[in-house]
């Protein structure tokens, strides 16, 4: 027998490997779920490549499912606080989040990440959102956009 | 809600296909033009190389409204997704603090149903569904929903109406109907009949709106859950808060669904909880179930607030109106019951006359301002006012100035 907390490898595009418990990312991604399930991961030599997550974002990811793993029982309040705090992030961490929650098919996170970016949206005008979401060409053409905007100027 | 364990995996796969062929990559300009690579540098991520699914989740999560107004005017990737039939699949229309009249919601509603193409299969309506609107889902995409949900229809819907859209739901998988007045049993029992794959009900009914006592709870009444029992035994999921049931129709919901898997029965204070026996049945049977246990958490409950109202009409106080106006109505009636010695029943047409008053008055910002409501005085002036201006001007008149309030304030 080896060690009582099974470990698994994550690799990151930056070749970076982040060592975490098993149990933890088992609990939440369904991709590594059953990839240890099928048993195509082994624990002695394997490691698990995620060529689309940066080093950055996959640290934030484990942090995510482990607090989620560890404090399963808290109060709800701190929980969702905590949520609050960890999704403090500029658009660009936020889209790199999402994208390696769809990834790894963390689907607490991802529901999590989806109420965030309807905050965002909600209530708010069209150049705030394309100002937010960083969209510069917006791919209408200048007399439909004119247009647009004289019949509904109140959304601009 | 997974409608179908092969469609979900194959569009999983679908998804997965799409994340690692194509957005993991840059653009293809990306890479013959060197001017966009210095441009356009990794750090600053592009929202519309999105996988659309998760746009379209996005979107969903957004609300159709939202979706319709601004959202597919900001791009012309994004108006390209609205266009598509796909993204109505889901078509969810809460409306929380209203920003528009009835009617333009309505139009609203129907703009999305047309779009679908009758590939609908999860609406969600508010308060603006009507005869019309209902009779429009049902026959446009009622053969392939599987989950309807209607929230605080306040307009009247009667038995008839309802037992006829019911017939035009086969496939319905999910009915839930919360906070809408009127409901009967013979609607209940319509559903139950007319849809035999109902797996989860919601009926969420605040029973005391239905009764001019203050103690709203001592009157136990078992009705809906008969109608229940006897109507739906292929239930898995059934929520009642609010109920009015009592141990009778707690054992007959038990005895007719035999299937149930989970049981919520918040608020429900005539469930007596002390009763050893209903916690022994319910431990034996049921493994998820939740008691009528005063001060019960309603996080997960969308209207938990609405054991008042919900968070707009709060704003306005609505509750507190009602609330106040049954307890002048109970008075009165007291005083009728004294005199007269008799046992009045709770359905009585003119109370509903009145609480569609107040909520029409209330929809009218400009009038509430104008007149102060809260006297009740002044409320019966004022409809006795309206009375009298719908019948000298005529309809017309009063749709168009509430045109002009709307635009003041919603922008």
């Amino acid at each position: 027998m080896g060690s009582p907390v099974k470990k698994i490898m994550l690799c990151s595009s930056e070749k970076e490997i982040f060592s975490v418990e098993e149990q933890v990312m088992v609990q939440h991604s369904v991709i590594i779920n059953n990839m240890i399930e099928d048993g195509s991961y082994n624990h002695e030599e394997s490691k698990i490549p995620l060529d689309c997550v940066d080093s950055k974002t996959l640290k934030k990811v484990i942090d995510y499912c482990t607090h989620h793993t560890h404090h399963h029982n808290d109060n709800q309040e701190d929980l969702e606080a905590w949520d609050a705090q960890f999704l403090n992030v500029d658009s660009n961490g936020l889209y790199d989040l999402l994208m390696a929650a769809n990834y790894l098919e963390i689907r607490n996170l991802l529901d999590l990440i989806y109420g965030t970016i309807k905050n965002m949206i909600k209530g708010k005008k069209i150049d705030e959102i394309r100002r937010i979401f960083n969209i510069k060409d917006h791919g209408f053409t200048p007399e439909e956009e004119e247009q647009n905007r004289k019949e509904y100027p109140h959304f601009y | 809600m997974h409608y179908s364990c092969l469609s979900d995996a194959i569009e999983g796969e679908f998804q997965r296909l799409l994340f690692t062929s194509v957005s993991s990559l840059p653009p293809f300009s990306w890479y013959t033009n060197p001017l966009l690579r210095i441009q356009e540098p990794r750090s600053s991520r592009n929202w519309l190389h999105l996988p659309m699914e998760l746009t379209l989740l996005i979107f969903e999560k957004l609300g159709a409204i939202e979706v319709l107004t601004a959202a597919q005017r900001v791009c012309m990737l994004w108006r390209t997704i609205c266009k598509d039939p796909y993204t109505w699949r889901v078509i969810n229309m809460r409306v929380g603090v209203p920003k528009f009249m009835d009617y333009q919601y309505r139009s609203l509603c129907r703009r999305t149903i047309e779009r679908s193409c009758g590939l609908v299969v999860d609406i969600n309506i508010d308060y603006f569904a009507d005869d019309d609107l209902l009779n429009h889902i049902a026959n446009s995409c009622g053969s392939r929903l599987r989950r309807l949900r209607i929230n605080q229809c306040f307009t009247d819907i009667s038995d008839k109406v309802w037992c006829d859209l019911a017939k035009k739901f086969p496939l319905l998988e999910e009915l839930d109907i919360t906070h809408c007045y009127r409901i009967t049993t013979i609607t209940l029992e319509s559903f139950g009949q007319a849809c035999p794959l109902l797996k989860t009900f919601k009926f969420n009914y605040p029973q005391w709106l239905n009764q001019y006592s203050s103690d709203r709870f001592r009157y136990a009444d078992n009705e809906y859950a008969y109608a229940i029992a006897r109507s739906m035994p292929q239930l898995r999921h059934l929520q009642l808060l609010e109920n009015k049931l009592d141990y009778d129709g707690f054992h007959a919901v038990l005895n007719g669904c035999p299937h149930l898997e989970s049981l919520d029965l918040r608020y429900c204070f005539n469930l007596d909880t002390e009763r050893e026996i209903i916690i022994k049945i319910l431990q034996e049977r049921i493994m998820d179930f939740r008691l009528p246990v005063p001060g019960a958490s309603t996080r997960d409950y969308e209207f938990g607030s609405l054991l008042s109202y919900e968070e707009g009409m709060r704003d306005w106080d609505f509750a507190a109106l009602v609330g106040d106006w049954h307890t002048f109505q109970a008075s009165i009636k007291n005083e009728k019951i004294a005199k007269l010695g008799l046992v009045v029943k709770y359905e009585d047409e003119e109370i509903w006359e009145d609480i569609d008053m107040i909520w029409v008055t209330m929809k009218n910002r400009r009038r509430y301002r104008r007149e102060s409501i809260n006297n009740f005085n002044a409320l019966q002036r004022s409809r006795r006012r309206k009375e009298h201006r719908t019948v000298s001007k005529g309809k017309k008149h009063g749709e168009k100035a509430s045109k002009i309030d709307l635009r003041s304030m919603c922008f």
